[in-house]
């Protein structure tokens, strides 16, 4: 490394973190994260404790099978019955239930119900979801079948759920409390450092188009050799980018002190799972960096460069479309043919990494494809950089970008 | 000592368009050299190999004694695609530049002060470059280009955008620069000013070098052997004069093969006349120059 290159990179950190562009992206967005995961937090509650929410449905009963009615005394609270069809309808437009279940005679052989709500019913908040119906009806084809234990056993709310354990050590203590925001908040987080190293990137891609726009390159060029100046805009805006990074845990103290959002935040917040997500953050970054860099020289004009830029950004959010399918499956075909693919390796192990247990083997790969793909990476970027500095008022041709990176 | 410059059979081709094609080029330590051509001609890439902005594809090409890369800390070039940062101030960008080429912060501040007072520019020391009009920011460009004190400053086209005055005043820089010890290399259209200031010069045309040596000598190579004379003679059945042409005041008088100046004068002293102007026709730069272009 040259003093050049640090002088550049020093140039250009100082000047960039002073932009009010900057400055809002650091200052204004991690509130705006944090209000986005206090919304799907919020919204994500009701399905957490789906028995806590359902505390104030009332649901008719009526019964042809004798199965259902009378309604037990552990019932009674949320159920009520019903002679005819006829009176629960009248209830439930009276506003005193949120819906009815009729029970047929087949109820005892297939255990199914038929059940009728009004329009503005939420099927979760108000008791009308299987999972809250479930206990409710089990209880009643069981009753008589199987002594009071078992029965009580399959009417626990907690029956059927399952707690993943890992071989070697548990998995967070706190994952059924806040089970959606423990997944969720990782992933976020790791998204937000995927997003910064296009963010970062794209910083790059400007300072090179308006360097050449300004015709202040040349000028650069004569002073510093092109290596030292790749080496120093992508060392500088890397720092900026690490500014933007390291202030948001300041914004931390804001759910931490909202108490129902500190289990997620303490997930986030996993050590290894961090110091993964940074050495890929580095990693997916250098790459990204020097494509960008050369995308910006590649370019006339800023429209131009852009253009060319986004090219590669797309291309580089495949990854970021699977993220649905992650939640479900971290080690989807898919998403782990991509994590060892140059370029995509980074932001697909990011996205994986939150999602639960990621192989060993995957990890190590993805690590070692993706070292070897940014020395690969700078190199041809650095010719490309090179070739297109000096060109103004005309694109190189892609036998002219092959002709570069042939050139020793 | 080598000399500042030696370029032997170098050749530069971009895809199939051939800039620079076996060019050979001399200039020695310490000259102010005229380095012209047309548009496109492979001036810029030439400057820009000796500046080790580019690498010669063959040939050989020597800088201050070195490979161009080993001689670019010593080497000024201020290019014809030109800017400083807008943003920054005048002496902030100067500072800047200096520093990367090794220079501290302090010696630097210095040597920008002395140069922008030097430049007329010393009040506008703290202003944003954007704020200072084309041929202000020129003079900081031409300032920022000699903050390292390079031993050869090559300039290619360090008189555009400006006004008389500040034409004046870098023409001056440029004598000075050379009456230090350093070479100067310009590169410009305005062919008066390299007049003025080279002692020699090349032209190059086509990647070629098409003309070089010292700027008397090309003049007298170029020019016809013809006088003017005030008032006009009538000199048309003189033996001495091949053909007259009329000018402002007076006749150009071109001798005929075999005469010489000796011989025309004594026939003017001999023709009673009251003749108040006798010089000998010099084509001017430009003449010269579109005469071998177009040719």
């Amino acid at each position: 490394m040259t003093s050049a290159a640090l002088r550049i990179a020093w140039h250009e950190y100082i000047t960039n973190v002073r932009r009010p562009a900057f400055l809002l992206a650091t200052f204004v967005l991690p509130f705006v994260g944090i209000a986005v995961l206090a919304l799907v937090l919020g919204m994500a509650a009701p399905t957490v404790d789906r028995w806590a929410a359902a505390e104030t449905a009332r649901v008719g009963v009526v019964d042809a099978t004798g199965n259902l009615v009378p309604i037990q005394p552990a019932y009674v609270a949320h159920y009520q019955a019903f002679a005819t069809e006829e009176d629960a309808r009248v209830a439930l437009n009276a506003g005193q239930l949120s819906g009815y279940l009729v029970a047929d005679p087949a109820f005892r052989e297939t255990g199914e119900v038929m059940a009728w709500t009004r329009r503005d019913v939420r099927i979760q908040r108000d008791g009308l979801s299987r999972a809250w119906l479930r206990p409710f009806l089990l209880a009643a084809i069981l009753r008589g079948r199987v002594d009071e234990a078992t029965l009580a056993v399959v009417e626990s709310p907690s029956f059927g759920d399952v707690e993943a354990q890992v071989l070697g050590g548990p998995l967070r203590d706190d994952r059924r409390a806040t089970q959606i925001g423990v997944t969720m908040a990782p992933f976020f987080v790791a998204m937000l450092l995927a997003m910064t190293i296009f963010a970062a990137s794209n910083y790059l891609l400007r300072s090179v188009t308006e360097e050449k726009e300004n015709r202040v390159l040349e000028m650069l060029l004569c002073a510093v050799t092109p290596m030292d100046l790749l080496t120093g805009k992508v060392l500088g805006l890397g720092a900026l980018s690490v500014t933007q990074v390291a202030v948001w845990p300041v914004y931390a103290a804001v759910p931490l002190v909202l108490g129902s959002l500190a289990p997620p935040l303490r997930a986030a917040l996993d050590p290894v799972l961090i110091a993964f997500s940074l050495v890929y953050f580095v990693l997916g970054y250098l790459q990204f960096a020097v494509l960008m860099a050369a995308a910006g020289a590649l370019g006339t004009n800023m429209r131009e460069s852009q253009q060319i830029g986004g090219q590669f950004a797309l291309f580089s959010m495949i990854p970021f479309f699977l993220a649905p399918m992650l939640l479900f499956d971290p080690n989807l075909g898919l998403a782990r043919f991509l994590s060892f693919v140059p370029l995509f390796a980074p932001t697909m192990m990011m996205m994986r990494l939150p999602f639960g247990q990621v192989p060993a083997l995957d990890i190590a790969l993805s690590l070692a494809i993706s070292a070897v793909t940014v020395p690969a990476v700078i190199w041809g970027s650095a010719r490309v950089f090179r070739a297109s500095l000096l060109v103004y008022g005309k694109r190189l041709t892609v036998r002219e970008i092959l002709g570069a990176l042939r050139q020793a | 000592m080598e000399p500042a410059i030696r370029a032997e059979g170098v050749h530069k081709a971009f895809s199939s368009v051939v800039a620079v094609d076996g060019l050979d080029l001399r200039v020695e330590r310490g000259e102010i050299f005229g380095f012209l051509g047309p548009n496109g001609a492979g001036k810029t890439t030439t400057l820009r190999m000796i500046a080790d902005l580019l690498r010669p594809d063959r040939g050989v090409l020597r800088v201050l004694g070195s490979s161009p890369h080993d001689a670019r800390p010593r080497v000024g070039y201020l290019p014809e695609e030109r800017g400083l940062y807008r943003d920054l101030g005048v002496m902030e960008c100067l500072v800047y530049f200096a520093q990367l080429r090794g220079v501290s912060r302090w010696v630097a501040a210095r040597r920008a002060g002395a140069l922008l007072e030097r430049l007329g520019l010393a009040d506008r020391a703290r202003a944003p470059v954007r704020e200072l009009s084309r041929g202000l920011q020129q003079k900081a460009q031409i300032a920022a280009t000699l903050m390292h004190e390079p031993e050869l400053v090559i300039f290619d086209e360090p008189f555009q955008g400006l006004d008389p005055v500040n034409v004046e005043v870098v023409r001056r820089l440029i004598q000075d620069l050379a009456g230090e010890g350093r070479t100067v290399v310009v590169c410009a259209h305005e062919m008066s000013l390299v007049e003025s200031l080279c002692g020699r010069l090349a032209m190059i045309y086509r990647g070629r070098i098409v003309l070089t040596g010292e700027l008397t000598a090309i003049r007298a190579q170029f020019s016809p052997d013809a006088f003017d004379v005030l008032p006009a003679p009538v000199a048309e059945h003189w033996p001495e004069v091949g053909s007259v042409e009329a000018i402002p005041g007076g006749s150009r008088l071109f001798l005929r093969t075999g005469a010489s100046s000796s011989d025309l004068l004594r026939r003017l002293a001999a023709s009673g006349m009251s003749v108040t102007e006798v010089s000998r026709v010099r084509l001017p730069l430009e003449s010269i120059f579109l005469r071998v272009v177009g040719s």
